[in-house]
């Protein structure tokens, strides 16, 4: 886990604008329908990405991160990919989020 | 967002969006929105992309219809909405230099020579043109970047160049 969170960390520094990865291989997720859980939301610095790496090892294996510039704090969460829109958008709206992300397409699409 | 300060006008809601919208084309699609003006019945919005993991690039159309998209329900009606999109290609385009000519001729294994040839120009031009003190015009950009793509972008098409090359290859 120490090896996957400083991986993560060094992506998190490189990428400030954002990425979503999956774990172990840390292979950018390219392509399907993102959705974040809502249980990591609000994750941020170092004891947030503890959070995000243990409920992404017990779920669906990807993590992903941004940089806040408010805050200046790096943010992270535990995301779930789908092949199709409609799964995507019931999972996302039951995780009570404002958007999901269409990867093909680089599309938002707002619930 | 940048320029969001000329949009006080938001509900906490309407903010939220924006931001959101900000963060997940930033994160997603390095897709970059600014407000670069708004009055009473025009918002103007710039709106770019740069590189990122997918290689994949919207065409300014698709940026227009991005943006539009994300300033849905923001804008009072009142407002129309006016689009600037700068394509990954024409920032690319933009940022173009004499270094980067050079790592491409190398790439490729092109000399001045071929330049020459290719280009239909003589020596003296394409120094003209490569003039490390004065940079790249406008022009010269697009003419070498578009050149250079054409040649990376035709696999198996051999370039019209010097047989020196052709034999290194």
């Amino acid at each position: 886990m120490t090896h996957l969170f400083e991986a993560i960390k060094q992506i998190a520094k490189e990428n400030p604008d954002g990425f979503t990865v999956k774990i172990p291989s840390l292979e950018w997720v390219i392509d399907g329908y993102i959705a974040a859980y809502l249980e990591t939301q609000n994750c941020f610095g170092d004891e947030g990405l503890l959070r995000v790496l243990e409920h992404a090892s017990k779920h669906d294996k990807i993590v992903g991160g941004w940089k806040n510039k408010d805050n200046k704090q790096f943010y992270f969460d535990s995301d779930k990919q789908f092949p199709g829109k409609e799964d995507a958008i019931e999972f996302g709206r039951k995780q009570k989020q404002i958007a999901i992300f269409d990867l093909q397409t680089f599309r938002e699409i707002r619930l | 967002m940048k320029g969001i300060e000329m949009l006080p006008f938001l509900t906490k809601e309407q903010k939220e969006l924006l931001e959101t919208s900000e963060r997940n084309y930033k994160r997603f699609a390095r897709v970059y929105f600014q407000i670069l003006s708004i009055s009473e019945n025009e918002a103007i919005v710039k709106v770019w992309q740069l590189e990122n993991q997918a290689k994949r690039y919207l065409s300014e159309k698709e940026l227009i219809d991005r943006t539009k998209a994300v300033f849905e329900r923001i804008l009072p009606e009142s407002v129309q909405l006016h689009v600037r999109p700068v394509a990954f290609d024409r920032v690319e385009l933009n940022n173009f230099s004499i270094t980067d000519v050079e790592v491409k001729m190398n790439r490729l294994g092109l000399k001045p020579k071929d330049l020459v040839h290719l280009l239909n120009i003589n020596k003296s031009q394409l120094s003209l043109i490569l003039n490390k003190e004065r940079g790249l015009t406008k022009s010269s950009k697009a003419m070498l970047y578009y050149m250079f793509k054409y040649i990376e972008n035709e696999p198996g098409r051999e370039p019209d160049i010097s047989p020196e090359v052709v034999l290194k290859v």
